[in-house]
């Protein structure tokens, strides 16, 4: 019944496409799953051939993802995109929903390749329609050529929102401003670092020329304090912040803004690791709890490697040296006489070298905890289960300070989003009311299905593997596997 | 809005609420509404707070409309088809 899958690739971004291209090299049959139809993740995300503004980064990701593709070619590789990975019933097997139906994959060496997504802050009025994420904006503007209204306002740290800037103007949407809360230019001691990457230094320039060219009102050191509206954005109020990201009290500004697109860097997208079991580890700069993995990408499951931004937030381009570097090694340990091991040394290089950039990015933007003040009694917390910060905070005093403990009480993660929204939120909040470090609270675990399907879907699987489904879940400690079904 | 950049796709029409739609081929549920002026796509069961897209690619669960009567459906992944029934409001 299970559909033999090779080197099974989950994600096909920058760091799946990379591990298949690498695997596929080798000589290694690969499956690569994807819950979009069509390959490329979200950076490589485009209107297709010659339809992408011209100069802009989706047109450069473009001539990229084409690369990756033409080598992946016509190679031994079966491509289920539309296929969403929703549970893992053995560690070995996958249960996914394509087309309707529940299919299950069987992997003979798994890259776990499913990237990242926005960190958010929570703050009052973030959940009035009109406050997005700049990647939400970055999608509809380069993907669909709509915009969410004639000027947005860009908001929040990171690279990220210079690439959305450029994007935007580019394609001939006003920015109304871009207000960072780091302040990017006291990290003057970081360009002996940045000077061994002149092609990502080259990009920098871009973003910032494009946007000079345009006039955008750039604010270093300030953040968006509130959003106003009634049935959708209307205002917003920004205020200097400090070094920390506190607001600085008599600095606040309202300005008008139909769009705000808003958002802190991102956070790995870690379901299928901590689903599979791998260890994990809290590393703050890269973006929490990532699972742990040895120099060629495996972790501690024999077989699981992990490649790009689930691995740590690192950029497109450290995803791509590590998902190359995955497919190799996973290539290698199944007997590939066609991969070099000399490459295996090679890719290591080309790994660190891209990650000593992602994490030079990381320092200077790094996440400070100072706009936790800005979360109300009644700010939502849970967009999902409309938890606000007042209920969350009544009931820390009930329960054990942990995720897991905290969502039975307040139902924060309970949701269809699974934490993915809030959960540092909730950590964030916790840490600094109760003094206990992030890594203190834990993590949420991973209830199958990750991603809702029809029960009725469930019917199609047999018999057999929900049995051995039970008798895995009746044997664990964790109430989530048996949840799922 | 008008549609920005390189010629937009070819048209697909759709219902929304009842009205019709000239969405375009390629567009998410998403995109389609919010490039007729749409941001808020339905009003939460507790706090009957208005809510739209957020994330935009799947991960939030917060742009949730009803399609061709199946409710909980995420409109920003959700490619539109020609005679899409679309159903914004509670969920």
């Amino acid at each position: 019944m299970a559909r033999d899958g090779g080197i099974v690739v989950v994600g096909a971004g920058p760091a799946g496409l990379a591990a298949a291209a690498e695997a596929t090299r080798a000589g290694v049959p690969v499956t690569i799953v994807d819950e979009s139809r069509a390959p490329g993740g979200q950076f490589f995300r485009d209107r297709g051939p010659g339809r992408d503004t011209p100069g802009s980064g989706a047109a450069r990701a473009h001539a990229l993802k084409a690369r990756l593709l033409a080598e992946i070619g016509g190679r031994d590789v079966t491509w289920l995109t539309g296929a969403t990975v929703w549970s893992a019933i053995r560690p070995d097997l996958l249960a996914l929903f394509r087309e309707g139906r529940v299919e299950l994959v069987r992997w003979q060496k798994l890259v776990v390749a499913t990237g990242a997504y926005e960190r958010s802050v929570a703050f009052p009025g973030w959940t009035l329609p009109g406050v997005m994420t700049p990647g939400a904006v970055q999608i509809l503007v380069k993907a669909h050529g709509v915009a969410p209204g004639p000027e947005v306002l860009l908001a929040g740290s990171g690279p990220f929102l210079w690439s959305v800037a450029e994007e935007l103007l580019l394609t001939g949407v006003r920015v109304s401003g871009l207000v960072e809360a780091g302040r990017p230019a006291r990290w003057a001691s970081g360009l002996l670092t940045a000077a061994r990457h002149p092609a990502r230094l080259a990009e920098a320039w871009r973003y910032l020329r494009v946007a000079r060219r345009h006039r955008v009102p750039v604010r270093l050191g300030w953040a968006v304090v509130a959003a106003h509206g009634t049935d959708r954005l209307e205002a917003v109020t920004v205020s200097r912040v400090d070094a920390e990201w506190r607001p600085v009290p008599g600095t606040a500004q309202t300005l008008p803004a139909t769009a705000l697109a808003v958002g802190f860097g991102f956070l790995p997208s870690t379901e299928l690791t901590r689903h599979l079991g791998c260890a994990h580890r809290f590393d703050e700069l890269r973006g929490g709890w990532v699972p742990g993995h040895d120099d060629r990408m495996e972790t501690d499951l024999p077989g699981v490697y992990v490649a790009g931004e689930v691995a740590g937030i690192g950029g497109a381009h450290a995803a791509m040296a590590e998902g190359r570097l995955a497919g190799l090694a996973a290539a290698l340990a199944l007997g590939s006489t066609v991969a070099s091991p000399a490459r295996l040394a090679e890719l290591q290089r080309a790994r660190r070298r891209a990650r000593e950039f992602g994490d030079l990015m990381l320092r200077i933007f790094r996440f400070q905890p100072g706009l936790g003040v800005l979360v109300q009694d009644d700010t939502t917390i849970c967009r999902c289960e409309e938890v606000t910060a007042g209920q969350l905070r009544a009931r820390l005093g009930q329960t054990e300070p942990d995720l897991r403990s905290l969502r039975g009480v307040v139902r924060a993660g309970m949701g269809l989003c699974q934490g993915r929204t809030c959960g540092r939120l909730v950590a964030g909040l916790v840490s600094a009311t109760l003094g206990v470090p992030e890594a203190d609270l834990g993590m949420l675990t991973v209830r199958p299905p990750f991603r809702p399907i029809p029960v009725a879907a469930l019917a199609g699987i047999p018999a057999d593997v929900l049995e051995e489904a039970a008798r895995v879940a009746d044997s664990s400690a964790d109430d989530a596997a048996l949840a799922g079904f | 809005m008008p549609r920005l950049g390189p010629d937009a796709g070819p048209i697909v029409a759709i219902t929304v609420d009842g009205r019709p739609l000239e969405a375009r081929a390629g567009d998410t549920v998403a995109a389609a509404l919010v490039a007729a002026g749409r941001l808020g796509f339905r009003t939460t069961p507790r706090g009957r707070a208005p809510r739209g897209v957020f994330c935009g690619m799947g991960i939030c669960f917060d742009c949730v409309v009803t399609v061709n009567g199946i409710s909980g459906v995420r409109a920003c992944v959700t490619p539109v088809a020609e005679g899409m029934r679309v159903d914004t409001g509670s969920a």
